[in-house]
């Protein structure tokens, strides 16, 4: 079959040359580069397998989903994409094979990028690709050089590629930002020639303490696994040196900041290095971060944040309709006892005024021993659907339940009966508010459960004129109840959810070895989306002024992805020599 | 600046516009048509009414078009709009009202309809700053648009039972002991019959016979207790008047058809050129003897002399509503259009809050609309909507392809299609990328003009 060679040649043949290089510094297996880095490298990115990563990129559910994302789909119908599908195209006609596997051959043995930099010169970096079929590199580079200097050559055009030869080896350089060779059957490209020549060096054995003689390098990349599709380690004491006001952050965060990430925060402060690697199969994808702990450990303030051994944040609730459900291990008694070297005193100051306030609620007690010394280190907060067929009136906009889940020390008696009036306190306070404000106002009631009183609430309901159709408001959403399960004490925005967690809290509740545990329920994340359906494709016209077509399409992606993205876990483990960061997707099959 | 002849002579100003040699159908005047009477139109419309002649391109204006700018046919997407509408809630943001008018103005097969109700939403203006309640500021405006090209008598009914009209003008509870009279004075003064067309002790008898008038959960409704069911004298007529009766009252007054025409007049023909009282007198019993049909006198206006006269071609200063939608309407910005919140807000910038007219008696207009912030807004839009910065309402008008789409060089198209003869393409000069040039006319003075 003959090959049609389209007209506009040389875009083509740079378009092709541009999506078969430089882009796939996201595929790599076993790849060569890491002896040819410095131990200092500031940046080690490695693609270990590129095979898997292109299955798992082409796999059709995967490229539905991705064709459904406006960008995305805007660029694969553009002349740009339709011009560099037309050059690959091309190319991989001339070299007797497919784009899919020319880019296997041609990155097969995996990817590497390395960025090394000192202090006060500019930083430079390589990418080296490693072939999984030499041969087809060497034929693919010649026949891409004919291609470039045929096509000026017709044009009437100088030569485009300077040749020039450092240790017995042909640099190649196509603009003055890239330059490449190939080493020991690799293909090296960089921003330099002189970049590209230290390669060689390196290659040709000039002596180097290369990034594999790094110890923390060796455990990462003795981690990797055959489902791993990317790792990397960047030094940051290299950039913190390099560049200190960039890198450095502050002794002081911002106080939400602090209290919720205080130690992760002083672990980013002080590492020496962050990894992370990306792993991908068919039903999960999974990311992992890791930061080494402070060398001296961390500072008395910080360690209030950190569970004792054996101590951990519980297995998150799991009621009935779950969206997300999080659990976290946090002493907030001892936290408050050392505010004072956590966050400003401007800051203090302000919290001296909610210990105040909330003495009053709370008969007087000491907010940080009375209060918080109240409580255990065990927080839990879930989100959950409702069941709007049972609200009465039911909301135009519906909205998820949230709870929060507490555990009340078995020492103090009456503490539970505190929390109870301080709720009724605030539904006074709240209606006085609403009185004032002519709003709705809040009408207590009480519900026996299995035993459990619930103290609940709910919005009245505004007398509508007969047949009249009314709007109603997404307050309605809110009963905000309370109760006490055992040694539990549940704040829930609905009535309903209380009623859900009871059994699960009354569940042993099973230890875990991380200190964060956030889990989320794309599919549930959707149903209550999709309730919303009208509501949001009314949103989606407004702001981005589509039709209801496309705004319907829209809403049926985010659906999609969501349930595409399945059940999704983050945990945060502090351990004695790091910090583990995991996100995990149990990907959809829906 | 010249004044037409045509308005010492009402005989001629109001005879239907026949083409000829002086005064051909041309680009200039279709595009004026569209101008006042809509929101601009496209490249294609203009092509298309300057083939069919005035009275065809009257009548579809009038009648509106078969497709909305969305693909729908005009009464699919006016059913989809009026969905939407009835899902505002009472947690409905500023934002969302004015966004869900916007985006039917841009897409709306039926121009004039929206256009009247804008007039009306003038005319009647109640702000959502007082009443606090967007269920009833939409109510409202399904109400107007309604009764746009209706009869303005029943118009005047509904208007009078609106219970935002009557939150805005503290007109919930009128009882037999105390009659308010703030209706009873809004609507002579500035609804129906303007100022020194009526006495005090009209007002007052009015305000009588409107006692019983309450609001209650939202709803209108009239309490027979609290009616005063005596006699009452107005504007020479004695009875035991009731709400409903004020409406025929007004309407029946001369001054009622002279005073909504002077306003018809401003709308559509001049808001410089003061009219004389023979000049509104034909077009006002034109209205009375239609009873009172809204699209009666527009009628007149529209195909008449004076309407398609040169001397009052940009007579009037765009509102930032005309500026934003018409500018959308015929640089085809339509699929996607832009954020109409995003395009709201803008309008707002530029002094027009939809839903929130300065005072009872509406905007201001004319050059109140011209101030240096404004024309720094009215600036910033153009460049957002021809450029790419602003994800909003950016990066869905390629000008070059516009212009090429129609076959016509970039310079004379959008002089053409935006400004026509207020100027000569040539004076764009060495400006040759399209954008560029759509940038240019729509930021010149001349654009700002109706």
């Amino acid at each position: 079959m003959p090959i049609r060679v389209p007209r506009r040649k040389s875009a083509l043949i740079w378009s092709a040359i541009a999506i078969a290089l430089v882009p796939l510094a996201a595929w790599a297996d076993g790849p060569r580069g890491a002896e040819w880095t410095s131990k200092d490298a500031v940046i080690y990115l490695e693609a270990s397998h590129p095979k898997v990563l292109l299955d798992r990129v082409l796999d059709p559910k995967f490229q539905t989903y991705l064709a459904s994302i406006p960008p995305y789909a805007r660029y694969l119908k553009s002349d740009v994409y339709k011009e560099q599908k037309a050059g690959v195209t091309f190319v991989s006609a001339l070299l007797e094979t497919t784009w899919e596997e020319g880019i296997r051959s041609l990155a097969g043995g995996g990817i590497v990028f390395a960025v090394e930099a000192e202090k006060g010169k500019a930083p430079w970096g390589f990418i080296a690709l490693t072939p999984s079929d030499p041969a087809f590199l060497t034929k693919a580079h010649a026949k891409l050089l004919e291609l470039a200097r045929g096509d000026a050559k017709t044009k009437g055009q100088p030569d485009p590629v300077k040749e020039s030869e450092h240790q017995g080896i042909k640099l190649y350089s196509m603009s003055k930002d890239a330059t490449h060779a190939i080493v020991n059957d690799t293909l090296i490209v960089s921003q330099s020639a002189e970049a590209v020549k230290t390669v060689i060096d390196r290659a040709r054995g000039g002596k180097i303490a290369s990034i594999a003689t790094n110890a923390d390098w060796k455990a990462r990349h003795d981690r990797v696994s055959a489902d791993t599709v990317a790792w990397g380690l960047v030094r940051l004491d290299r950039l913190r040196e390099i560049d200190p006001k960039k890198f450095t952050i502050p002794e002081m965060v911002n106080p939400g900041q602090t209290f919720l990430f205080a130690p992760w925060i002083e672990a980013a402060r002080k590492a020496p290095w962050v990894a992370a690697s990306l792993n991908w199969s068919d039903a999960h994808l999974v990311a992992n971060v890791t930061l080494p702990t402070p060398a001296n450990g961390y500072s008395q303030s910080i360690k209030t944040y950190l569970p004792p051994k054996g101590m951990s944040a519980s297995a998150p609730l799991r009621p009935k309709g779950v969206i997300a459900s999080l659990s976290l291990w946090r002493d907030l008694s001892a936290i408050w006892e050392v505010r004072n070297d956590l966050f400003s005193p401007q800051f203090v100051q302000g919290l001296a005024q909610l210990d105040t306030f909330a003495g009053q609620f709370f008969g007087g007690r000491d907010f940080g021993s009375g209060i918080l010394g109240a409580i255990s280190s065990n927080w839990r907060i879930v989100v959950a659907t409702q069941d709007y067929s049972k609200m009465n009136p039911v909301p135009d906009l519906k909205l998820p339940g949230f709870a929060l889940v507490i555990d009340l020390k078995p020492d103090d008696d009456d503490f539970a009966q505190r929390l109870k009036v301080a709720f009724q306190s605030f539904v006074g306070l709240a209606n006085l508010g609403a009185a004032q404000a002519k709003a709705p106002s809040l009408e207590l009631i009480s519900e026996d459960v299995n035993g459990i009183t619930i103290a609940s609430t709910r919005f009245m309901v505004s007398k509508a004129a007969p047949g009249a159709k009314v709007s109603v408001h997404q307050r309605h959403n809110f009963t905000p109840s309370v109760a006490q399960v055992d040694n539990h004490f549940i704040l829930s925005s609905s009535l309903g959810l209380i009623k859900d967690l009871i059994p699960a809290v009354r569940e042993v509740a099973k230890p875990t070895d991380s200190t964060l545990l956030i889990e989320a329920e794309g599919a549930a994340i959707a149903g209550i989306l999709d309730v919303n359906r009208q509501r949001l494709i009314t949103q989606n016209m407004m702001e981005k002024g589509n039709d209801k077509a496309a705004a319907g399409g829209e809403i049926d992606l985010l659906l999609g992805l969501l349930r595409y993205a399945g059940h999704g876990t983050l945990t945060a483990k502090d351990g004695d020599k790091a910090v583990d960061f995991r996100l995990d997707f149990a990907l959809g099959a829906k | 600046m010249n004044t037409s002849p045509l308005l010492d002579d009402p005989t001629r100003a109001w005879a239907p516009f026949a083409p000829g040699a002086k005064s051909p159908w041309n680009l200039a005047r279709v595009a004026h048509l569209h101008r006042r009477a809509g929101f601009a139109a496209p490249w294609s419309i203009l092509q298309r009414d300057l083939k069919d002649g005035p009275v065809a391109s009257v009548d579809r204006l009038l009648k509106g078009e078969a497709t909305s700018g969305d693909g729908q046919t005009a009464d699919e997407f006016d059913t989809l709009l009026d969905s939407m509408n009835a899902g505002v809630g009472s947690d409905a943001t500023p934002t969302r009202l004015q966004g869900l008018w916007i985006y039917r103005m841009i897409l709306t097969a039926r121009p004039l309809r929206e256009r009247m109700t804008l007039f009306w939403h003038n005319h009647f203006a109640t702000s959502l700053t007082k009443v606090e309640n967007p269920v009833l500021m939409q109510r409202q405006n399904d109400l107007l648009r309604e009764h746009a090209l209706g009869n303005f008598q029943t118009m005047l009914a509904v208007i009078g039972k609106d219970p935002a009209m009557l939150v805005w003008l503290d007109s919930t509870a009128n009882r037999k002991a105390k009659p308010n009279e703030n209706y009873a004075r809004e609507v002579m003064e500035l609804f129906t019959l303007g100022r020194g067309r009526y006495t005090e002790k009209d007002i007052q008898e009015a305000a009588r016979a409107f006692t019983g008038a309450f609001v209650v959960r939202d709803r209108y409704s009239e309490l027979p207790a609290q009616h005063d069911d005596g006699s009452k004298t107005i504007f020479g007529k004695t009875g035991r008047f009731k709400p409903d009766d004020l409406p025929g009252l007004l309407v029946s007054q001369p001054a009622c058809a002279e005073f909504l025409c002077g306003k018809l007049y401003r709308q559509f023909v001049s808001e410089v050129d003061a009219p004389s009282p023979a000049l509104i007198a034909p077009l006002a019993k034109v209205f009375r003897d239609s009873g009172y049909d809204i699209s009666a006198p527009l009628r007149t206006i529209l195909r008449s002399n004076l309407f398609f006269d040169d001397a009052v071609r940009r007579r009037r200063v765009k509102s930032p509503v005309d500026i934003a939608v018409g500018t959308i309407r015929a640089l085809e910005i339509v699929k996607p259009t832009v954020s109409a919140e995003a395009l709201a807000e803008s309008c707002g910038r530029m002094g027009q809050t939809l839903y929130a007219p300065p005072s009872v008696a509406g905007w201001d207009g004319g050059t109140a609309w011209i101030n240096t912030t404004a024309m720094l807004n009215r600036t910033n839009l153009a460049l957002a909507l021809l450029g790419t910065d602003n994800a909003q309402i950016g990066g869905r008008c390629d000008a070059k392809a516009l212009a090429a789409k129609h076959g016509v060089e970039s310079r004379k198209f959008y002089t053409d299609l935006l400004v026509q003869d207020a100027f000569d393409s040539k004076i764009l000069g060495l400006v040759k990328e399209p954008a560029e040039v759509a940038t240019l006319v729509l930021t010149t003075p001349e654009y700002q003009l109706a």
